[in-house]
């Protein structure tokens, strides 16, 4: 059947293919493979091969078997041959498990090693929570699909797992575990878990059932759980009954719906225990439901407004929870009563002050002085209506207010025992003479000070002392020094010229507004109105002039700009309060600056053409280093070591200047350590002419081929190296400052006989601790200067006689043998 | 809850609503909290200028990149980001949005910027609505469990999402709803269309 049918259909592609303008015809997809072979091809299946009968050509050949063989090793062993694909794998482990152990760390395959961290983190939760294997088993699962959805990527796998392990406890009908109980053992946050498990019920496509029904967490099981745990022996079953009767109450009375199912548990169990004559106290509760005692007390409060909790014991455990009313939820019930009581202090508040109003006009006209008689001039206006609370209040104020009078007050007025503001009895108050006039003064002005002064209140004479009037002139003084002040007056006046120039501008835009109104309207007159075509500024494409026509009057346009005097202080604060900020973005940007000159200057040398940074090792010295790019050689390694580590706790076992001869000055650790240790010890140990000069010559030594190393290795910062100013700092005074002075190119200039006499003096002071083998040291021979320029040039010479240069730089007898081996110095 | 495979192996879950003669909103709203909107005024801002010069601007350049200005009418804040994007949160109404834009935008152009705004629109619309009756959850959770999600130990309330138009609603037993995420009022009526059927299902009796 196939061979007639496929013939033809190779032609007519050739046929297509030859055509120059045709669209060549997709070519279905099995068909080429099966022309392959012959014309006529028929393919047969031979023990897993594919074979054309007619040509005899292997289309295909299957690996894959699906029977196991076994294989013997040399101890007889059996064992099955090939290797297992986990499901997630991409790879056979044919090579056992702990076959990549030492190469990376931990196993090739990566699936799996998140799968079994992910168990492993499971085991160790399960127990504690007494989680049956059939629940932890669903975790594992769902932490399994959770990382092959790679889910786990960027979160923590302990709260992948107990995301998982909450899931699968929820798929469970009497599920007993809450989300806190799985957060306190892992001691994270509650709702941080919350987080993480509805994001994965988003990611694992909740929906379509991988996560399974997440049943509610119901009530019951939950009491159960904590009434074993609080200890009620064999009356638990009693309590928890009894807590199941109180929660379904409260399911009627609307309590339980949207609520932490823990905090209401915590309060039945509560309300039960005491139904049996326990004694649990809110605290014990607390730690067994893991709910604050205020949620509890919020909880029980709300239940004992409800009409259930009226019942006594006996009747509750009857028919409580088949009482046919329900309460609306406690929320509406509090948001009723705020109301009411804020209705209460409305009335309250207008009553007041319609009293006060109808008052008010008569107290002018009678004009008592006196507030006591003010008060009982009011008291019998108060309107009839008013309340028994009302006129209790009534009362109770002008009680207060005869005692914010006291001491004008008549004894007669204090009759009767007196209450204080709680309704507690208090002693009568002393009765005393006339107060002296002063006095009874002071305590007017004390009274005024309170509340607002009373209409019919007169002024009291001022009497003006001679301390005040001192006090008076004295700020008057300074009035006047202020106002004669310059710099005051200056800044008064660009305020006010700011504010007068701001007014002008009002002023003109407003005339420019009304002259543009005036020409509009006599436009529309002449019967042009082109712009009544126009949207009026609701477009998106907003014009400056529509804007500024549009927000002409509005204020706070007008006023959202600050004057000159405003500006400057709020950019005084601004800067104040981002100075840093404004310091690291400078920094930034001339940082950038010189990298981009670097990256030019390295371009022309061809050095990293493509701006490719040469990137940090482990190990590779970076730490020793302010800059990101790794050491090179092994004698900078050095150098860097000494300089960062060895600086501080200078060596007397170190010739430094010798190190520094090696290593062409990079390897001096602390130019300032040693220069002044150098110092002081030729100032302490040798007199005279050579404590005179040895600092300089170390000075000038170390200047002339210590300052290029910094220029040459890094390049991005142009700030003055730290090296060089402290020399800079330190040196000033010595005799070879002129050197500094010099070019300081990496090839020093030959030193002159005055610095290598320096030297040789130096030498002949540090020479008791140099070996014998470094003798030949002390000839004032050129080999020395010879060092100083081969050090500065070429640095690969010292990278290659690496170890016999620190052997003679540091001259201790255990180094040396190094020393004697090279002749080159002799 | 109908589940039904298409051909192209997309499930595809529908809620049947009942319908009865009296389908009208009953309870309060849905009135609009908040409106985000985002613009582009088209030219580059110097922050640091503009919180120098205005009166209303806070610019915390450790905090957050933009620089925050402020409308007491109609009440608007605008953060304005230094490339010229503008987002305007806080106002009442998408009018209002628009309207707080182009003051913005007056504001910055008196500053001594040529702001052109475009691209306006609303990504954000915040409403809430009182149904005035109380609402079984758990019955609506279990009615339509593939669009709600209803955690008590995390969130009281149950959590609504609907397909289309593709946006959130927050239902609480008291009855009190929140519409997060509408582009525009009608999607919230169209929100508050789909869902009252349901409301009224689970409501106590």
């Amino acid at each position: 059947m196939p061979a007639p049918t496929a013939a033809p259909r190779t032609i007519r592609r050739l046929d297509t293919l030859g055509k120059p303008g045709d669209r060549p015809k997709p070519k279905p997809k099995a068909k080429p493979q099966k022309a392959a072979c012959c014309d006529t091809p028929d393919i047969q299946d031979d023990d897993g091969m594919k074979v054309c009968v007619n040509c005899g050509t292997q289309i295909s050949e299957s690996n894959i078997v699906s029977d196991v063989t076994f294989q013997e090793d040399s101890r007889g062993a059996a064992t099955v041959q090939g290797g297992f694909i986990g499901e997630n794998a991409r790879h056979a482990r044919t090579l056992g498990t702990g076959a990549y152990r030492k190469v990376g760390g931990g196993e090739r395959n990566s699936m799996q090693e998140i799968e079994n961290n992910g168990r492993r983190a499971l085991s160790r939760l399960c127990p504690r929570l007494n989680i049956p294997d059939a629940v932890s088993l669903q975790a594992q699962n769902l932490f399994s699909i959770a990382a092959g959805n790679n889910f786990n990527a960027g979160r923590r796998t302990e709260e992948v797992v107990a995301a998982c392990l909450y899931a699968a406890c929820r798929r469970q009908k009497q599920n007993t575990i809450m989300l806190m109980d799985i957060a306190e053992i892992m001691k994270v946050n509650v709702f941080r878990l919350g987080e993480v498990y509805k994001a994965m019920k988003e990611n694992l496509h909740y929906h379509d059932q991988t996560v399974g029904v997440q049943h509610l967490t119901d009530v019951e099981p939950l009491i159960e759980k904590y009434c074993r745990k609080l200890e009620f022996g064999d009356k638990t079953r009693n309590v928890a009954e009894d807590a199941v009767k109180i929660i379904k109450r409260m399911k009627r009375d609307w309590m339980v719906t949207g609520r932490h199912p823990a905090g209401l548990c915590g309060a039945c169990i509560i309300l039960a225990a005491r139904m049996n004559n326990f004694r649990r106290s809110v605290r014990e509760v607390v730690y067994v439901a893991k709910v604050s005692d205020a949620t509890i007390a919020k909880r029980v409060e709300e239940f004992r407004q409800t009409k259930a909790s009226t019942l006594t014991v006996e009747q509750f455990r009857e028919y409580g929870s088949r009482l046919k009313y329900s309460h609306d939820p406690p929320i509406m019930q509090q948001k009723a009563l705020e109301k009411e009581k804020f209705e209460a202090k409305k009335r309250k508040r207008q009553e007041y002050n319609e009293q006060r109003d109808t008052v008010d006009p008569e107290r002018e006209t009678i004009e008592i002085s006196d507030d006591e008689d003010d008060a009982s001039s009011r008291a019998p206006s108060a309107t009839p209506g008013a309340s028994a609370a009302e006129e209790a209040g009534e009362e109770e104020r002008q009680r207060k207010r005869q005692r914010a009078n006291a001491p004008q007050a008549t004894p007669a007025v204090t009759q009767g025992p007196r209450i204080d503001a709680d309704g507690f009895a208090i002693p009568a108050l002393p009765v005393v003479g006339p107060a002296p006039v002063e006095q009874s003064e002071e305590t007017q002005v004390a009274k005024k000070k309170r509340g607002r002064r009373r209409k019919g209140d007169k002024p009291e004479p001022v009497q003006i002392t001679e301390a005040d009037l001192t006090v008076e002139r004295e700020l008057e003084d300074e009035i006047d020094e202020a106002l004669n002040d310059q710099e005051l007056q200056d800044s008064h006046n660009e305020i006010e010229r700011a504010k007068a120039e701001e007014r002008i501008k009002l002023l003109a835009d407003q005339q420019r507004q009304s002259s543009a109104e005036k020409i509009k309207e006599r436009r529309e007159a002449e019967g042009v109105t082109w712009w009544a075509d126009k949207e009026p500024n609701t477009g998106d494409g907003t014009e400056d002039m529509d804007l500024e026509a549009e927000f002409a009057d509005d204020p706070e346009v007008l006023n959202c700009m600050l004057s000159d005097v405003e500006a400057r202080i709020k950019e005084q604060i601004w800067i104040a309060h981002n100075e840093d900020w404004l310091r690291s973005q400078h920094e930034k940007a001339l940082i950038k600056q010189i990298a981009e000159a670097a990256g030019a200057d390295k371009e022309k040398s061809k050095r990293g053409a493509k701006g490719k940074k040469k990137r940090g090792r482990i190990g590779d010295g970076t730490v020793l280093t302010e800059a990101e790019t790794p050491i090179e050689t092994p004698a900078d390694a050095n150098a860097a070591m000494l300089k960062k580590r060895a600086a501080p706790n200078f060596s007397k076992f170190v010739d430094y200047e010798r190190l520094a001869a090696v290593y062409g000055d990079r390897a001096t650790p602390d130019t300032s350590a040693s220069q002044s240790r150098a110092g002081s010890e030729a100032a302490s140990q040798a007199p005279s002419r050579v404590a005179s000069e040895a600092p300089s010559a170390h000075a000038g030594a170390e200047r002339s081929s210590a300052t290029p190393a910094p220029q040459e290795r890094t390049v991005a910062f142009s700030l003055p190296s730290p090296q060089a100013t402290q020399q800079a700092a330190v040196a000033p005074g010595t005799p070879s400052r002129v050197d500094a002075a010099e070019p300081q190119a990496p090839a020093s200039p030959p030193p002159t006989q005055a610095q290598a006499q320096a030297t040789e003096g130096a030498e002949d002071e540090d020479a008791d601790m140099v070996d014998d083998e470094e003798g030949d040291y002390r000839s004032p021979t050129p080999s020395v200067v010879g060092g100083w320029d081969d050090a500065g040039s070429d640095r690969e010479d010292i990278g290659e006689d690496d170890n016999g240069d620190y052997g003679r730089a540091i001259g201790h007898a255990s180094f040396g043998t190094f020393g004697g081996e090279d002749d080159e110095y002799v | 809850m109908v589940k039904t495979r298409r051909a192209s192996g997309q499930i595809r879950y529908e809620v049947t609503v009942p319908t009865s003669n009296d389908l009208t909103f009953t309870g309060t709203g849905p009135t609009v909290s908040n409106v985000v909107a985002g613009m582009h005024l088209n030219c580059h801002f110097q922050l640091a200028h503009i919180a120098k010069q205005a009166r209303n601007a806070v610019y915390r350049p450790k905090r957050f990149p933009a620089c925050i200005l402020r409308l007491r009418d109609p009440k608007a804040t605008a953060l304005v980001f230094e490339g010229g994007r503008v987002q305007v949160l806080g106002t009442k109404s998408i009018a209002d949005a628009r309207l707080a834009g182009r003051k913005f935008g007056r504001m910055l152009q008196k500053m001594g910027y040529q702001p052109h705004m475009t691209d306006f629109a609303v990504q954000n619309m915040v409403a809430n609505a009182d149904t005035k009756m109380l609402i079984r959850l758990e019955g609506l959770q279990a009615r339509c469990w593939h669009f709600t999600r209803w955690d008590p130990e995390i969130f009281p309330g149950l959590i609504f999402y609907l397909m289309k138009p593709k946006m959130t609603m927050l239902i609480f037993a008291r009855g009190k709803m929140v519409f997060l995420g509408a582009r525009s009022r009608e999607e919230i009526d169209e929100a508050l269309r789909l869902v009252w059927p349901l409301l009224l299902e689970f409501k106590r009796e």
